[in-house]
């Protein structure tokens, strides 16, 4: 199983690991970061959902220069951090314009 | 209410009461680790776990039914069809669940014959009911899908919701046969048993949940139908499109095809990604109602709902999910703190929140407040954070020291077993399990209470007057 990859030793399994879920933890943040900044129309909490973003695509690079992931799953990783990043802003989008078009709640 | 909604209300009582039965039984299976001479004799571990995980399948089950039968009768206008036999199946149900528990206890060992797969056990995780309890869960499920496809074809309108749950009924009832197969050759019988373990779990029960969810969320912040119509379409699209693939995570090491490795892990990978847009859903509609509500707990739950599926699921699941990563980590204590977090996360939190909706109609209740559900939300998901958190801890211990470092040999499963970390695990895991059962019985006091404190207060001045 090394198809563009280098031998995965216990340190690296470790820190891939922990690495993975920080990738995605960190994507949570940014999404309910950025959800509280459209809710207050805060800019600081704006500009931290950006630096929690830049957070994801730091430890996507970190994943993909430094882990030995085969390259196949690096690509993944950095499709997912592309996806990661737009999901909030085109989900809260969406969620304005249908409780616009179809009748707000409550 | 409804003869339906009266159903639904038996449903949701056994399955919080079932659910207590999966807490005190995990308590016990965490007992073990530390003292492995627990109950020798009396009751094995074994035992006691399939206890656990059985009555997790169990009590979900039956609140997903009560829930169901609890909106059935709001979306079509009328009682659902045959609502009579439903009504006999609950009890033959209940006491088919006991007496497979009595038999489990009372018949730990024995020989493996055909018999045994009839009266005793099947042997099969999550599904070691023997053959006659099986049919009989599989007659309720038929039952089931009777009542809420014969209703929806009876009505002069389906809605969208409705006919997503008609069209899940077929994989609900059909996945469930895989439970009967007795396949001598193991690595056949994992191929089709995971069919129904991970089909059920990440593929038809999510779309259950998803058709409860929406109906909740229309009652609890008035929501109109089309917009949960409109994200509930999308959950399905993207659970066809990524949970039913996902499959292929559980392929990797049992003796399965390589090509699993690639359709497993690049679908499991994709799995988060719906669960994000979940989390910016919950923060819109928190924000959006400024977490006022009528039904606080029932809000409150759902909310957890939406931000445990991203933790347990998500996070935990993608730690491991990639084959070069899984081959260290399937089957530790990392997998079952993903397990444990992503069941709560998904299922459970949902349950409990409509628990909460159904008791304010069922009781005539304008406001459900009070502080004892805050009290056990707050002990049941700080139980289950540091239950997972524990379980982390002795997974990782496991993954690095027993499988990356030892290389998966017995000799280094047994030295782990006894590394200061792994069992640090073990002893946290049972204190955050005794806080979970607290929560859980704040919550039992709650639910019953539900009600009828407020008639009480209310009582209360009459003497003085």
């Amino acid at each position: 199983m090394s198809r563009g990859g280098a031998a995965m030793s216990a340190g690296a399994f470790l820190a891939t690991s922990l690495l993975l879920g920080a990738f995605v933890l960190c994507a949570g943040v940014y999404g309910l970061l950025y959800g509280a900044a459209r809710l207050r129309q805060s800019v600081g909490l704006l500009r931290l959902a950006v630096l929690a973003c830049g957070v994801l695509c730091l430890i996507a690079a970190t994943v993909v220069v430094v882990t030995p992931l085969e390259t196949v799953w690096k690509a993944v990783i950095v499709a997912s951090t592309l996806a990661y990043c737009a999901i909030p802003p085109v989900t809260w989008r969406y969620l304005q314009r249908t409780h616009r078009d179809h009748g707000a709640n409550i | 209410m409804s003869r339906s909604q009266r159903l639904a209300i038996k449903y949701l009582t056994a399955a919080i009461a079932f659910f207590g039965v999966m807490t005190l039984s995990g308590l016990l299976s965490a007992i073990y680790y530390i003292n492995p001479d627990f109950l020798f004799g009396l009751l094995h571990f074994n035992i006691a776990k399939i206890l656990h995980i059985d009555t997790l399948i169990i009590w979900l089950v039956m609140g997903f039914m009560g829930a169901i039968y609890w909106f059935l009768p709001e979306e079509f206008g009328r009682e659902p069809v045959g609502i009579w036999v439903a009504e006999i199946l609950f009890w033959v149900f209940v006491a088919a669940v006991l007496v497979v528990a009595a038999i489990f206890v009372l018949i730990q060992w024995g020989p493996g014959t055909e018999s045994t797969l009839w009266l005793v056990q099947q042997g099969r995780k999550y599904v070691e009911a023997p053959r006659w309890a099986a049919i009989g869960v599989a007659l309720v499920l038929l039952v089931f899908a009777w009542n809420v496809v014969g209703t929806a074809l009876k009505a002069k309108h389906v809605t969208g919701i409705m006919a997503v749950l008609s069209v899940n009924m077929v994989p609900l009832v059909l996945l469930y046969f895989i439970a009967f197969p007795a396949i001598p050759d193991m690595a056949a019988d994992l191929y089709w048993w995971w069919w129904l373990v991970h089909l059920w779990v990440e593929a038809t029960w999510e779309i259950l949940i998803g058709c409860i969810m929406a109906l909740a969320v229309m009652q609890l912040l008035g929501t109109s139908r089309r917009i949960v119509e409109g994200w509930l379409y999308i959950e399905v699209m993207l659970v066809l499109g990524t949970g039913i693939l996902g499959l292929g995570h559980h392929y990797f090491w049992i003796g399965t095809p390589d090509y699993w490795l690639g359709i497993g892990g690049f679908f499991s990978a994709l799995e988060p990604l719906p669960l994000l847009g979940m989390v910016v859903h919950a923060v819109y509609d928190a924000g959006t109602h400024r977490m006022k509500t009528t039904n606080r707990p029932a809000f409150y739950w759902t909310l957890a709902e939406a931000f445990g599926n991203f933790l347990g699921g998500g996070v935990f699941g993608f730690m491991i999910t990639l084959p070069q990563l899984n081959l260290f980590a399937h089957g530790t204590q990392w997998t079952v703190s993903h397990g444990h977090f992503a069941f709560w996360g998904a299922y459970a939190c949902g349950v409990i929140s409509v628990c909460y909706l159904a008791l304010q109609k069922a009781r005539d209740q304008a406001v459900v407040e009070g502080r004892a559900w805050m009290l056990s939300f707050s002990l049941l998901n700080f139980g289950l954070l540091g239950m997972v958190g524990s379980l982390l801890v002795s997974g990782i211990v496991q993954a690095f020291f027993e499988r990356a470092i030892g290389g998966s040999t017995l000799d280094a499963f047994i030295a782990v077993q006894g590394n200061p970390w792994f069992m640090l695990g073990m002893y946290a895991r049972l204190g955050f399990g005794i806080i979970f059962a607290a929560g859980y019985v704040t919550l039992v006091w709650d639910l019953a209470m539900l009600g009828r404190r407020a008639a009480t207060v209310l009582a209360a001045p009459a003497p003085a007057e």
